[in-house]
């Protein structure tokens, strides 16, 4: 049922041929009239609850590269969703966000926002600490460089940005 | 002076606490006093947290609750997830341990969130065996809890049997969420009362609640709404039909408020005393 529940595909195929795709899933016997007697609206509904329920924790994940997506965020990230892997383990939804940012930048997305994308892989891994070289720091509503560090230390993630400021503005200042 | 009394006249009402949801913690960590216990969500101590989660232990009862170990998958559960639930389990001096009547993953997915299992004497057994798995291993008191599904998995042992069979057989409490019992009925169109009457009254132990959403003509359970009065009514009906313990207010998102945080926690123990005083 797990792959009826991931695969829109595959329900397609089994609302045309529910005996052929039991019998392709090995189901156990003592399940297979459970599974045959599925309603397919219903199932799809689960199938979009569970799409639904990964969205939401990326948007609370990415909330600035989620904001800049505005209206287009639920398209991006249904095309995300249906050509990748699914995640796995408890950090599951930090793992979806890094992944669904690497989407964004694969597809060069004007809303991907590096810093996000390194925070979130960062909180995905077991790594201590972690520095990245930031182009789309936003001041004032301007890109600017920047440096982000990110560390874990006692177990507590925590994550710091410097804005590099260019010769000519030292001098102005 | 000892003064005799009336051990009859004393009515226990169910202890009301809160999901631990790191928004709330500071105002958590005070000890209100309409704070009586706190359900803490496994996985979110999985990669550390022990100092917050030590400060908890010592302010309050606490509960253990895993969202991943997908006792309705048959073969091993997880190992590795299971020692590391095991691990917040001791760390918290848990009292209760919950899990779900669900499947999260199978041998080819991991699908991250809650889905039935199909009612059968298969997953029973696979449940059954799960459960004990977990008790044996964690030594402590196990709850199961309904889930709210989208999709009625057709059944061959009616759904309360199942639970009443799961618990008798396991050995274990149910964790009955309110909420999912609500929107289960609205969705698939049943009487919340009349399933909770098919429920044998002795394995209810512990209350999840938080108020329901409703968009397209279905209701969904976001975890970020208050508690609506029906809500408060079929909680009640429940403290009035079974030895609840506690009530835990589950809220995921949306958090208003400390204040009215509050004034929810007591409006939720004042329905749940009177329902119990009767």
């Amino acid at each position: 049922m797990g792959l009826l529940l991931r695969d829109r595909e595959l329900r397609l195929r089994f609302e045309n041929d529910r005996k052929a795709i039991i019998k392709e899933l090995n189901i156990a016997p003592g399940q297979r009239s459970s599974v045959f007697g599925l309603d397919l609206r219903q199932l799809d509904a689960q199938a979009e609850s569970l799409i639904r329920k990964r969205r939401a924790e990326v948007a609370h994940l990415v909330p600035k590269t989620w904001f800049r997506l505005g209206s287009e965020a639920h398209l991006q990230f249904r095309q995300y969703a249906d050509h990748s892997p699914w995640p796995e383990g408890h950090r599951r939804h930090l793992v979806d966000a890094s992944m669904f940012c690497q989407f964004l930048r694969n597809n060069t997305a004007s809303e991907y926002l590096r810093s996000e994308h390194h925070w979130v892989s960062f909180l995905a891994n077991d790594r201590s600490f972690s520095v990245r070289l930031l182009d789309d720091l936003v001041v004032l509503g301007r890109e600017r460089w920047a440096v982000q560090f990110c560390v874990r230390w006692n177990g507590v993630a925590t994550s710091k940005v410097f804005r590099i400021r260019s010769f000519r503005e030292l001098i102005r200042r | 002076m000892i003064e005799e009394v009336d051990a009859e006249s004393f009515v226990e009402v169910p202890l009301i606490g809160l999901a631990f949801r790191q928004p709330l913690a500071d105002w958590i960590l005070t000890k209100p006093d309409v704070i009586d216990c706190l359900e803490l969500t496994a996985e979110h101590f999985f990669d550390g947290g022990e100092a917050q989660l030590e400060q908890l232990r010592d302010r309050y009862p606490l509960s253990v609750h895993g969202l991943g170990l997908s006792l309705g998958t048959p073969g091993a559960i997880d190992r590795k997830t299971l020692d590391r639930f095991k691990r917040v389990a001791d760390l918290a001096d848990a009292r209760w341990i919950s899990e779900h009547i669900a499947f999260t993953k199978t041998d080819e997915v991991d699908l991250g969130h809650l889905n039935p299992v199909p009612l059968t004497s298969d997953s029973l057994q696979t449940l059954i065996d799960h459960a004990r798995e977990v008790m044996d291993l964690c030594q402590k008191p196990l709850l199961l809890e309904n889930i709210t599904s989208y999709l009625r998995v057709p059944e061959e042992i009616p759904e309360t049997e199942f639970i009443n069979g799961l618990c008798q057989q396991a050995g274990v409490g149910l964790l009955l969420d309110v909420t999912n019992l609500f929107i289960n009925s609205r969705n698939h169109d049943f009487d919340p009362v009349e399933w909770l009457h098919r429920v044998e009254p002795l394995i209810i132990k512990q209350l999840h609640i938080v108020g329901y959403s409703f968009a397209d003509g279905v209701w969904h359970d976001r975890h970020c709404e208050p508690i609506q009065d029906e809500l408060l009514e079929l909680a009640a009906e429940v403290v009035s039909y079974a030895p609840v313990e506690s009530i835990i207010v589950e809220r995921d998102g949306g958090f208003p408020p400390t204040d009215r945080v509050e004034c929810e926690l007591k409006r939720l123990g004042a329905a749940c005393e009177s329902a119990r005083c009767g």
